[in-house]
């Protein structure tokens, strides 16, 4: 009884590998993302530097006490960056069981959500007040600022890619959240802990 | 479609930043304009800018509060696309706030809480002089450095008088403005401490004077932003706070 062909099948099965990364692809390139991504912190930290701060930027509505507004939309991105992280590890598993379908869509739509919530803030920072080193803490804010939407810019590019090695979205994800976190502590934080929450 | 969210998100961003900076361009402050002739500025007069560590106005208040709605004011006229707030802030109390001219072209902003009465005149180059007293039953009377003496009278919504620094004398008029949002700005006692001072008036048509005195130079002061009372002197961050006079700051 020949029963070869039907085993002849088998090695013709494509290798197994990590579910991220489908087989036959090229690894994928990361080099204009990072690119595009660096000249984007380079453009901002220039123009921050080199524009001649106004002190005055447009308003923006719906606040009662618009000194706050900045504040207050960190905070907010600061918030959904937390969920970030937390929809992150329950996609890639690493809540325990708790993974649910779903977990995809908030960590999409939550990082739109803080991601427009700081090009407001980041507006009225690089044209009001531009690049600051007047102590660590403004250098600190202004190098991460400039920063962080650079690796966003390079992780939004990186994104539609296939075939990125395994670790690219963790460590972009990570590095992301830590900068925004940075930016954070270093303008609301300080603003709060200065000035009181009440105001 | 998958592939070109983030991309959309980049752009969408992108999109959001250039609209605010297209407004933010246009309600970019007209500079603060100096009013012109001084030429008369008594040297002693320009001396009181020494940062007085008695003076402060002590207002540890909300620093967030009093800006409130004065955003925008600036740029007001030139943009009616940016929203223009127009809630009324509960300014720290204020009675009531003047602003006007003295005669040999200065500009002075007065501001009254339960009688007691905070001024300020400056020449937006070179002359500043703070000034502390009382204005109640129509008169007023408030001193400051260097011998300067501030009489005036007021009714109706206009006040006059004169103000005196050494051998100088300007006479003054000033007019209540309409709006509970404050007049006078002044550096914070943080950065007095650092040697720098700096007072702002925010006239009622929107536009701003101010001299900023650092290391004992007095210098035309650069635009400051009322909504987050900062402003940029030499690279350096400059924070401000809304001037009121405090009937409970025992001067």
């Amino acid at each position: 009884m020949d029963d070869g062909p039907s085993v002849r099948v088998l090695p013709d099965r494509p290798p197994v590998v990590i579910p991220p990364v489908p087989t036959g692809a090229p690894p994928a390139s990361l080099v204009v993302p990072l690119l595009i991504g660096a000249a984007v912190t380079v453009a901002i930290g220039a123009y921050a530097r080199m524009h001649e701060p106004t002190g005055i930027a447009v308003s923006v509505a719906g606040f009662s006490s618009p000194m706050t507004v900045k504040v207050w939309l960190g905070s907010g991105a600061a918030l959904f960056a937390v969920v970030q992280l937390l929809s992150a590890m329950a996609m890639w598993g690493r809540l325990g069981g708790f993974s649910p379908s779903w977990a995809g869509a908030a960590h999409r739509w939550s990082g739109r959500v803080a991601f427009l919530l700081t090009v407001p803030v980041a507006v009225h920072c690089l044209y009001a007040l531009g690049f600051a080193d007047y102590d660590a803490r403004t250098l600190l804010h202004s190098l991460f600022g400039c920063l962080f939407f650079g690796v966003f810019t390079m992780k939004m590019l990186a994104l539609p890619k296939q075939g990125l090695a395994g670790w690219v979205l963790p460590v972009a994800g990570g590095l992301l959240f830590t900068v925004l976190m940075g930016i954070w502590v270093t303008s609301s934080l300080w603003y709060f802990t200065t000035f009181g929450v009440g105001t | 479609m998958k592939r070109m969210t983030p991309l959309l998100t980049l752009l969408t961003g992108t999109g959001m930043a250039a609209v605010l900076f297209a407004m933010s361009a246009k309600a970019a402050p007209r500079s603060a304009e100096p009013q012109a002739a001084t030429a008369s500025v008594a040297p002693e007069a320009a001396a009181p800018s020494t940062a007085p560590p008695g003076d402060a106005p002590a207002e540890p208040s909300a620093p967030g509060d009093a800006p409130a709605e004065q955003r925008g004011q600036p740029g007001a006229s030139a943009t009616p696309a940016a929203p223009a707030p127009t809630r009324a802030a509960p300014v720290a109390g204020a009675d009531s706030n003047w602003t006007g001219r003295l005669d040999g072209g200065a500009t002075i902003a007065i501001t009254v809480t339960d009688g007691k009465a905070k001024a300020y005149v400056c020449d937006g180059k070179s002359l500043e002089v703070w000034l502390d007293g009382t204005a109640a039953d129509g008169r007023m009377k408030l001193t400051g450095k260097q011998g300067a003496v501030l009489t005036g009278t007021f009714a109706n919504g206009t006040a006059s008088g004169e103000m005196v620094v050494g051998q100088r004398r300007w006479k003054f008029t000033a007019k209540q403005t309409k709006k509970a949002d404050p007049v006078l700005y002044r550096a914070t006692a943080q950065q007095r401490r650092a040697g720098v001072d700096g007072g702002w008036i925010m006239l009622p048509d929107g536009s701003q004077i101010g001299v900023v005195t650092r290391d004992g130079t007095p210098v035309p002061a650069p635009p400051l932003d009322p909504a987050f009372g900062t402003t940029i002197l030499d690279g350096r961050t400059l924070d401000a706070q809304p001037v009121t006079a405090d009937p409970d700051a025992g001067e």
